[in-house]
């Protein structure tokens, strides 16, 4: 019986004029965006490689220990998933701004969009009438009458109105399978395929979501319209308002001051006020010495002197040669405790920053966590790497790297100073034996164990309305 | 007879569940995203604030020949209404001796990047397009369904009369809701203090901005009655609407640009920016070796027996000073007209594929309202244009008031280079103070209206052609 019910359910649908209309737009759609991605994600690897090539020049050339600070920061390849979702990645190329008309206005069109939106709704349309239309219909009371029971029959619905609504969503992911299969320019590893595999799973979970919530809504409802006004609404605040809202509620929950002023702080902690102190230390220190080796020099004096004129003064005198060493060693050591007093008062300003705005996030993707489409593009932009977490992953990933240089660069130094005494901060080093920076991606397990709550909202939403139209169809009324 | 259609319209739908929905989400949202949206203006003009303040402290007693003058892009007070492009705005220009004055650009907040924002123009733009179609999707189908058609119908009723009272009824029902949260919001506003917002500078804006809003929701309701008389099932006519307006608020927006780049490819800004670089450092090259040389055989004729530069010289730099002056303003103005045809060329091709998207946009009704609702909020393209302009005249005004008064020489031979700089004679350098983007304008409503009049134009042009398929259709439709 039920198998009648869900080919009965899937033949109306399939005949249906808004499958055919819905699953061609689905198609044109996806074909067009991967396309349209793959060759932005070309012109991403092109520009890759010659910001590669642009700082291994530079290296060959300007590798001097005062410079590399500012040449040698690690290049990370661009996604291979920007064919298919772009993520935080629009963000980051503010360069294009001039040339990139219109895009800015709207949200980046990707595959992510295709099934929060374009899918989402049209699971709505497919499931909005399906037990209100039929009751206005008068099919329902037929269907009723026989011995049917009713909770075969929403299975039945649901099971097939399911099948439907993947089909076109199918189709795609087979299409968007052959595209990159094919293109040369996205070379896909298994690694990949199952982050892939990962990402449809999730969507297939979320567009059953919005099909259940139009099943629910029209078990609640007398007549279609109505049903479908509902499920509109519904389907608004999900998409539409409550993701929009988090960040600003959050903010509101939650203040962290503005980096702009963290940063003009930490500014003038290691600037201003450092020069200050070490003002303030010297001028005690010049008087100390004053005071006690007043008979030997006047160290104000001394102090003034060219380099010439000091170095002959202290060639004649010994014990002031050994005053004046002493000194300077204190010297020293002052300029190196306030540099590193003042650099920890800055790092934990900073570092109390970064603590405040990553919990501003982590609230904001909770409250926002409250729609599913929300849980849905977090799981596809973290699975897929373009995501807040990956950012995450970035850091983690590429300081160790940068000890493992910059260790590398001093042992360098060091060996250099050994051979030639003269060899200073400005000289030319030979990096050519240089550790390799090799990107390598966060391990399926990883990504899983970060997106699982978003899996587990995903999963709850879909038995929470399975059951409401469960239950809201036992008591419907076919009359 | 008109009149009590119009009642009638405007009782129905004030009973019906709908108009509830959209009060209910009108009060809600419209008030809280200006609340939210003040509040996120006020944290931008403090950081403005505090941005020009460290530029004047850091810049006190720093001020000779190589200072960097930084004017600061001020945010704008409307963007209460539509964020549109701030988040990705030029937001600093970084003036230079040498004439090549930087742009910085915003970066943008990452975590309303993956989610959004929420402004007055979202709110209308997608929230309440969807809302205005839903109002009027059933409007003539679902009379047909529900046989109202046939009774009224038979009554001397002109068909016209109907369409209008149906089309004015229901968009005054509509737009109770949506005036008076924008009312409460404004208040809500106006309260908080911060934005003077029925000031005689910020409310005919405010006006202007409201218009277009409403102007919009008009054309919805036109396309709504259109699908409605055009299709014979409500069902239909809600499908074929939210069809549409997928196309409209998602397709031809994303599709426009990619379009415009396939007709008319244009190389990116980093691209660009790349080959500038590469030709100006060239040709400053090809310059500093000129001048070298210029300097060796000076050097060799007046100091035969030493190498390298010094400032001590005073025979040689005095000679070079001299001879090396129309060497000097030979290059200046190789370099400046090269830089300048380059850009000019680059900025007219940009232009040019922008115009053909905003030709294809033009098609969507809802990119042309978000289009103009930032553009008139000064948060559009026009606001961008303007600041890269303002921001070539405080170059040029520092370069007036302040690089001017400098010398700068610079000597340079095979073995180094050392240079001088001095104030110009008689000038005195406590007089110079650190030079401050003020008087900052953005774009003002005249210029809004002169550059976006085709939008608004063409806004109203689609009301026109929605009332007239609707009324064609509705003309022949058949009631039974």
């Amino acid at each position: 019986m039920l198998k009648v019910i869900i080919y009965k359910e899937i033949a109306d649908n399939i005949r249906n004029l808004r499958f055919t209309i819905g699953s061609l737009l689905i198609l044109i759609m996806s074909v067009v965006c991967v396309v349209v991605l793959t060759s932005h994600y070309n012109n991403e690897v092109k520009e890759y490689h010659q910001r590669i090539a642009e700082q291994n020049a530079a290296i060959a050339e300007f590798a001097h220990v005062n410079r590399l600070g500012v040449i040698m920061h690690p290049n990370v390849p661009p996604s291979k998933f920007h064919p298919l979702v772009l993520g935080l990645a629009l963000s980051e190329s503010s360069d294009n701004f001039n040339n990139d008309p219109l895009n800015t206005l709207f949200p980046p069109f990707d595959f992510v969009v295709i099934v929060s939106i374009l899918m989402s709704l049209m699971a709505i349309l497919f499931s909005y009438n399906s037990i209100s239309g039929e009751a206005e219909d008068g099919t329902l009371r037929l269907m009723l009458s026989n011995q049917l029971p009713r909770m075969l029959l929403l299975a039945g619905k649901w099971i097939g109105g399911t099948i439907c609504i993947f089909i076109p969503f199918l189709l795609s992911f087979i299409i968007i399978s052959i595209y990159i299969t094919l293109s040369p320019v996205i070379q896909w590893e298994s690694y990949h395929w199952a982050c892939f595999a990962l990402l449809c799973l999730a969507s297939l979970l979320f567009i059953s979501i919005f099909y259940l919530i139009g099943l629910t809504i029209s078990c609640l409802t007398k007549n279609s319209t109505m049903s479908m006004l509902l499920s509109l609404f519904v389907w608004v605040l999900f998409i539409l308002v409550i993701p929009n809202l988090s960040p600003y509620t959050a903010a509101q929950f939650y203040k962290v001051p503005s980096v702009n002023k963290i940063e003009k702080e930490t500014g003038r902690i290691t600037g201003v006020d450092r020069d200050r102190i070490i003002g303030e230390r010297m001028n005690e220190l010049m008087n100390q010495y004053s005071i006690k080796y007043s008979s030997v020099f006047d160290i104000y004096e001394v102090s003034k002197l060219g380099r010439q004129e000091l170095s002959e003064l202290l060639d004649q005198n010994s014990e002031a040669k050994e005053i004046y060493t002493q000194f300077m060693k204190d010297y020293d050591t002052i300029v190196n405790d306030v540099n590193r007093e003042q650099n920890a008062t800055a790092s934990r300003l900073y570092e109390d920053l970064v603590v405040k705005s990553e919990s501003q996030t982590r609230l904001a993707k909770n409250i926002a966590a409250i729609s599913p489409y929300a849980c849905f593009s977090y799981i596809a932009t973290d699975i897929t790497g373009t995501g807040l977490h990956n950012t995450e992953y970035l850091e983690k990933f590429i300081s160790p790297l940068e000890d493992v240089f910059f260790e590398y660069v001093e042992n360098k130094f060091m060996e250099n100073m050994q051979q030639d005494p003269t060899f200073g901060y400005n000289s030319f080093i030979d990096l050519s034996d240089r550790p390799q920076f090799i990107f390598e991606e966060e391990p399926i397990r990883a990504k899983l164990s970060v997106t699982l709550p978003y899996w587990v909202i995903l999963a709850v939403f879909n038995a929470l309305f399975l059951s409401l139209a469960f239950i809201s169809f036992r008591r419907y009324d076919v009359r | 007879m008109f009149k009590t259609l119009i009642i009638k319209e405007i009782q129905t739908a004030i009973i019906d569940f709908r108009f509830w929905v959209v009060m209910l989400l009108c009060l809600c949202i419209i008030p809280l995203s200006f609340y939210v949206s003040v509040k996120n203006y006020s944290q931008r003009v403090s950081d403005y604030h505090m941005e020009v303040q460290t530029y004047r402290e850091q810049s006190e007693g720093r001020l000779y020949g190589n200072f960097q003058a930084e004017g600061v892009h001020p945010p704008s007070p409307l963007s209460i209404f539509s964020q549109g492009l701030d988040n990705k705005m030029p937001y600093k220009v970084i003036t230079s001796r040498d004439g090549q004055y930087k742009i910085e650009y915003a970066t943008p907040d990452r975590k309303e990047d993956l989610m959004g924002k929420i402004d007055f123009a979202y709110i209308v733009v997608i929230v309440l397009s969807i809302l205005a179609l839903v109002f009027t999707f059933n409007a003539i189908s679902g009379d047909k369904e529900s046989g109202v058609f046939r009774a009224v119908l038979s009554n001397p009723v002109l068909r016209r009369q109907i369409l209008m009272a149906k089309l004015i009824g229901n968009y005054i029902v509509f737009l109770i809701p949506f005036l008076f949260s924008i009312l409460v919001a404004l208040l809500i506003t106006y309260y908080m203090g911060l934005i003077p917002i029925f000031s005689a500078k910020i409310f005919p804006s405010v006006l202007v901005i409201i218009g277009i809003s409403m102007l919009f929701l008009f054309a919805l309701f036109n396309l709504g009655l259109w699908m409605s008389a055009f299709t014979r099932t409500s069902t239909l006519s809600i499908n074929v609407l939210i069809l549409i307006w997928i196309l409209l608020g998602l397709v031809v927006p994303k599709v426009s640009p990619i379009i415009s780049e396939a007709i008319y490819p244009v190389e990116s800004t980093s691209v660009f920016e790349a080959k500038k670089k590469s030709i100006y450092q060239n040709m400053t090259r090809e310059q500093a070796n000129e001048e070298e040389e210029l300097y060796e055989s000076i050097r060799m004729r007046l100091r035969p027996n030493t190498i390298g530069v010094s400032s001590g010289w005073d025979d040689i730099n005095a000679d070079f000073d001299e001879k090396v002056e129309p060497l000097r303003e030979k290059w200046e103005s190789a370099i400046a007209s090269e830089i300048n045809k380059l850009t000019v060329d680059y900025n007219l091709r940009c232009e040019k594929q922008n115009r053909i998207a905003k030709i294809i946009s033009g098609l969507s009704l809802i990119n042309s309202a978000n289009n103009l609702m930032a553009e008139f909020s000064a948060t559009g393209y026009s606001e961008s244009d303007n600041f890269l302009n303002q921001a070539k005249q405080f170059q040029d005004n520092v370069q007036q008031n302040f690089y001017d008064k400098f010398i700068y020489k610079i000597y340079r031979s095979k073995g180094g280079t050392t240079s001088q700089m001095n104030m110009v004679d008689g000038f005195d350098r406590e007089s110079l103070s650190v030079p401050v983007m003020d008087n900052y304008k953005h774009v003002s409503l005249q210029e809004a209206f002169k550059q976006n009049w085709r939008d608004i134009v063409l806004l109203a042009f689609y009301c026109v052609l929605f009332f007239v398929g609707a009324f064609v259709c509705f003309v022949r439709f058949d009631v039974r």
